[in-house]
């Protein structure tokens, strides 16, 4: 049985298939969560937001034209309602908190040579300082460089998502990391042999 | 994606970390359920209204952003990259120019004093033009000698020698002088801006032996006009060649090569 592109499924649910979306849904809701949880920084608000995004996109189907991929449209409206959730909330959140579960995500990853100490005590520091780092860079970049460099998507794809030319992606992603290595190197986390403790 | 060569590069663990984030630890059962739930929300229409503030582009562009879209190099002219590499090229035209004229200056000294020569020896040479005229002024009226130019007095002259007749003047000098410790010998039609080739060599012997009428002494400095259409010397009324105040042609300086 041959996957159905993602384009036959918007097709199919938009003529009353629901459940064709729903195998959109089991398709990504892993990375609609993970960018959900990284641009909130919680994981319950950050499964509200990956329900809601599908819920949302459902509804407005038939507005989609079809300029984009299906999945770059989704993540369009997850970021928007991620960005909404953090604009509404009461008080901002800190960084690098015990609880950020993106810091925990890395702790529990199974790599060669995790379990010992010393080096999950450095993963750990390098998790937080970098979660520090990236929490620190204005909304525009933060969102970016999350898509780009830890979602894995192309600049073309990010820019159809944020709505803006591939160039702008990449001008932003530079922007983004020479700010975030200063703000590790500030923090003592220098590039290669300019310390390599 | 992070591992561009012009993007600033992050310690390596940080790079690890960006490149593969770990994902959220959620067993099969919760994905299940949670996707489960989307579509029992979906199923039962509890959908609030999608406005556009959900579809639209979802960030404000950042500050110079614009600028780097719709005019690139505007925005380099503006950073601090560009700033540097203007003050860069400034230095480097600062130090060709000095360069440049470190190595002309020399040349152009040596090629000042040779023009100083030249028009020393011009201005010698009009002063004598001019004393020639009067004499063949006087002689056409019948009331002048004929005299050399040494014996006319010939001095030294002024510290600022321009060679700017107003009009066309025609030179006659019957014989060589001396001026300034220099021979000369005047031949041809000065006009105004016109190239004046001269050529002037120090007396060997002081003093000079006095010109004989008719048979002008080897030219040691002489004066021509070459493009001039009559260049030469036109000989006035009633005048023989070689005889005093009239033409010598052999005086013509057609063949000393321009310097």
């Amino acid at each position: 049985m041959s996957k159905e592109s993602d384009r036959d499924l918007v097709e199919s649910a938009k003529s009353g298939n629901a459940e064709a979306f729903g195998t959109l849904v089991r398709r990504y809701q892993r990375r609609v969560y993970r960018l959900a949880l990284h641009l909130l920084r919680n994981a319950a608000e950050a499964e509200d937001v990956t329900q809601e995004a599908f819920v949302r996109a459902y509804g407005a189907l038939g507005r989609f034209d079809g300029r984009s991929e299906p999945f770059t449209w989704i993540y369009r409206i997850t970021v928007n309602l991620a960005l909404n959730a953090i604009r509404s909330r009461k008080t901002a959140r800190h960084a690098g908190t015990p609880d950020d579960p993106r810091i925990e995500a890395t702790l529990v990853e199974r790599r060669p040579g995790f379990a010992d100490p010393a080096r999950q005590t450095t993963d750990r520091e390098m998790a937080t300082a970098l979660c520090a780092g990236i929490d620190s860079l204005s909304e525009t970049l933060r969102t970016t460089l999350t898509l780009v460099a830890i979602d894995g998507m192309s600049h073309a794809e990010a820019g159809e998502v944020l709505g803006c030319p591939e160039g702008t992606v990449a001008w932003r992603v530079h922007e983004a990391r020479k700010k975030l290595k200063e703000f590790l190197a500030n923090r003592g986390h220098m590039v290669g042999s300019e310390n390599e403790q | 994606m992070s591992g561009s060569k012009r993007m600033p590069r992050l310690p390596k663990e940080a790079e690890s970390l960006l490149d593969r984030w770990p994902a959220p630890e959620k067993g099969a059962l919760e994905w299940e359920t949670m996707a489960a739930a989307t579509m029992e929300r979906i199923r039962s229409g509890q959908s609030a209204p999608v406005g556009m503030d959900v579809l639209a582009a979802p960030l404000p562009p950042e500050p110079h952003e614009e600028q780097l879209e719709v005019a690139p190099l505007r925005d380099l002219t503006t950073s601090l990259e560009a700033l540097e590499l203007s003050q860069s090229v400034h230095a480097e035209l600062r130090e060709g120019h000095e360069a440049t004229a470190r190595s002309v200056a020399p040349h152009a000294r040596t090629h000042h004093e040779r023009f100083r020569g030249i028009l020393w020896a011009g201005a010698i040479a009009a002063a004598a033009a001019g004393l020639a005229l009067y004499v063949v002024v006087r002689s056409h009226a019948g009331s002048a000698t004929p005299a050399s130019s040494a014996d006319l007095g010939l001095s030294p002259l002024p510290s600022s020698p321009v060679v700017e007749p107003a009009t066309r003047v025609e030179v006659v000098v019957p014989s060589s002088g001396q001026a300034d410790g220099l021979d000369f010998h005047v031949s041809g039609p000065i006009q105004k801006n016109e190239r004046l080739v001269l050529e002037a060599q120090p007396s060997a012997v002081s003093p000079v032996p006095a010109p004989v009428p008719g048979k002008p002494s080897p030219g040691k400095l002489q004066a021509a006009v070459p493009s001039a259409p009559d260049a030469g010397v036109q000989a006035g009324p009633g005048r023989a060649p070689g005889t005093p105040g009239g033409v010598d042609r052999t005086d013509s300086l057609d063949h000393i090569p321009a310097p």
